[in-house]
């Protein structure tokens, strides 16, 4: 099912949280909503599931504009941050719940129901753990039945907040992957709000990026990263490391450096400059580019990480091959091989 | 606690039927309990939703409420209890316009303790709704439960276990009280006499005994009381527990 949100806007007492938000989620899609916190990308997912409602804008599921529902006939799978288990109730009786509450006309008999949960079950991964209460469950087991809980009532949207935001990082990345299948074999319109970048390029079909309330690009994980369309998405990702910097005819100038520009292109004058750790050359000291001072040099992966200090006492995280020359304390010049930069 | 049997042992069996369980003791045990009862059920009642607004809504004075649920704790019992009856009196502001007489009767001790006892229930039932938070609710709503159904089935459920303790507090602090009790009461024996009173009664005689005898009966009586809500909580808790 298409999901369309246009023009909304949330105003809370204090502050903004969304200004003007259009996005449009496609059929089967599984879509990330990225952005540091505060960024309003939680608020936007409550609004889609109907549990806060805008100030201005449409909310449409397959066409019908359904803004002014609530969550209960909106036929939403919400799976919540802290997972929202009802602890007085067994795992079954949990995923049970949104068959149960049905009005007697629509509800499944007992053994119909019975027999959805322990589908569910299996589907989760958690075959005979249905008369367990959730107290007696891990975290990555909560989110499990917090999850199947969710698909219970054959949602025709899935949303999740933060569906990895309270496990350890082990279990995070299996739990991703389960997921990223159980989308696929669902093939339900899925959308999940994150602030861990990784964990969007990587599990998403299409990112939206979100910064103060608006949208700054929406696109595959792949034109994220290497095609950032704004300045923000260009800083939030990848680790970059940004400069003050001059374009002029089509080109940039960073630290003495003249390089052509990555980026958009875009008018000349004054702009920032991005460039990720691995988009740095070390040089010895004296050539033109940034001098720095290596602070700290550790081969624990399948690059090196040289922590350097530049002249203004800027950190600068460089990814070196691993047979990288510089020692702790050795002068050098950074030289960015490929930069990104926009109108300041 | 004791001193309490080991002086009521010294009186014979015979001497404690006289005293503990006499038509008088007796109606006055119905009196404290029932009263406490019934109190403790009103402030659950009432508690509840107090503790519910001071939660989940932010008004302008709701510092001030929050102080005033307190109240009961700090004020002397028989300042509480000499303006009750003053209040409920009929004469009083609020006794002049009520339909049935509440001061000098039995009704008047349930006044007195639902007084006594609501900041019981309010302030064990406050942290716990707290803790719920709002997105049990919310999760309930996305899954399609109506707000009556959410009420029944996720938030009471869940918070039954702190109700029952402020109920059990509030109880147990109605069945002791006495300061505020006594001036609204009348005191009239069969009629609006607590166990309290009776205790008091019998020191001011001198019969140190027949007040052990009434002390241990209350004790025995309360102890089982507060056990069997004790033992449904145990039993409440071992299935949410890990």
């Amino acid at each position: 099912m298409t999901v369309s949100v246009t023009g909304l806007t949330k105003r809370f007492s204090d502050h903004t949280a969304l200004d003007g938000v259009g996005l449009d989620v496609r059929p089967a899609e599984f879509l990330a909503l990225l952005g540091p916190s505060g960024s309003g990308k939680t608020t936007l997912l409550r609004i889609i599931g109907g549990l806060d409602f805008p100030d201005a804008g449409t909310v449409t599921f397959a066409g019908e504009n359904v803004a002014g529902r609530p969550a209960r006939d909106r036929r939403v799978g919400f799976v919540f941050q802290n997972y929202a288990l009802f602890r007085h109730m067994r795992v079954a009786d949990n995923i049970a719940f949104g068959l149960t509450v049905k009005p007697r006309r629509e509800r499944p008999d007992a053994r119909t129901i019975a027999a959805r949960v322990d589908e569910l079950l299996a589907l989760v991964q958690l075959p005979g753990l249905g008369r367990r209460y959730p107290a007696q469950l891990s975290g990555g087991q909560r989110q499990r039945v917090a999850l199947a809980r969710a698909l219970a009532v054959d949602p025709s949207v899935l949303l999740l907040d933060e569906p990895f935001g309270a496990l350890d990082a082990k279990v995070r990345n299996d739990l991703r992957r389960w997921l990223r299948g159980v989308h696929e074999t669902m093939g339900l319109t899925s959308i999940f709000v994150t602030h861990d970048q990784d964990e969007a390029l990587d599990l998403a079909d299409r990112v939206a990026v979100m910064n103060a309330g608006r949208i700054e690009q929406v696109d595959t994980p792949d034109a994220v990263y290497n095609r950032p369309a704004t300045a923000f998405v260009a800083d939030f990702i990848g680790n970059a490391c940004r400069f003050d910097a001059r374009l002029a005819g089509g080109g940039v100038d960073v630290a003495g450096v003249r390089l052509s520009n990555s980026g958009p292109a875009c008018a000349d004058g004054p702009g920032v400059a991005f460039v990720r750790p691995h988009e740095f050359a070390i040089l010895p000291a004296g050539a033109p580019g940034l001098a720095a001072t290596v602070r700290r040099v550790a081969h624990t992966g399948s690059r090196a990480g040289v922590e350097c200090v530049l002249a203004d006492g800027r950190i600068v995280d460089v990814s070196a091959p691993l047979d990288v020359a510089a020692g702790m304390g050795d002068a050098v010049t950074l030289v960015p091989t490929t930069v990104r930069a926009y109108p300041a | 606690m004791s001193a309490i049997f080991i002086k009521t042992a010294g009186l014979g069996p015979h001497a404690f039927v006289a005293v503990a369980l006499s038509k008088r003791a007796l109606s006055a045990y119905r009196l404290s309990f029932g009263a406490a009862a019934l109190a403790a059920a009103i402030n659950s009642v009432f508690g509840l939703l107090v503790a519910w607004v001071l939660v989940r809504y932010d008004f302008a004075g709701k510092r001030v409420v929050s102080a005033l649920v307190d109240l009961p704790f700090a004020l002397p019992t028989a300042v509480a209890g000499i303006a009750l009856t003053a209040l409920y009196a009929p004469t009083g502001w609020i006794g002049a316009w009520l339909p049935v007489k509440v001061a000098f009767e039995p009704l008047g001790v349930v006044v007195a303790l639902t007084f006594i006892g609501l900041p019981f229930v309010v302030r064990t039932i406050e942290p716990v709704l707290a803790d719920l938070g709002t997105d049990v609710e919310e999760a309930a709503a996305s899954l399609g439960a109506g707000r009556a159904q959410t009420v029944v089935r996720v938030v009471l459920p869940a918070i039954l276990p702190a109700l029952a303790t402020g109920f059990a507090l509030a109880f147990a602090r109605g069945v002791g009280e006495y300061g505020s009790v006594i001036f609204i009461a009348g005191n009239l024996p069969y009629r609006s006499e607590i166990a309290p009173l009776l205790i008091v009664q019998q020191l001011e005689q001198y019969n140190y005994r027949g007040a052990t005898a009434i002390a241990a009966t209350m004790l025995a009586a309360s102890f089982a009381v507060l056990l069997a809500i004790n033992l449904l909580q145990a039993w409440d808790r071992r299935k949410m527990a890990a």
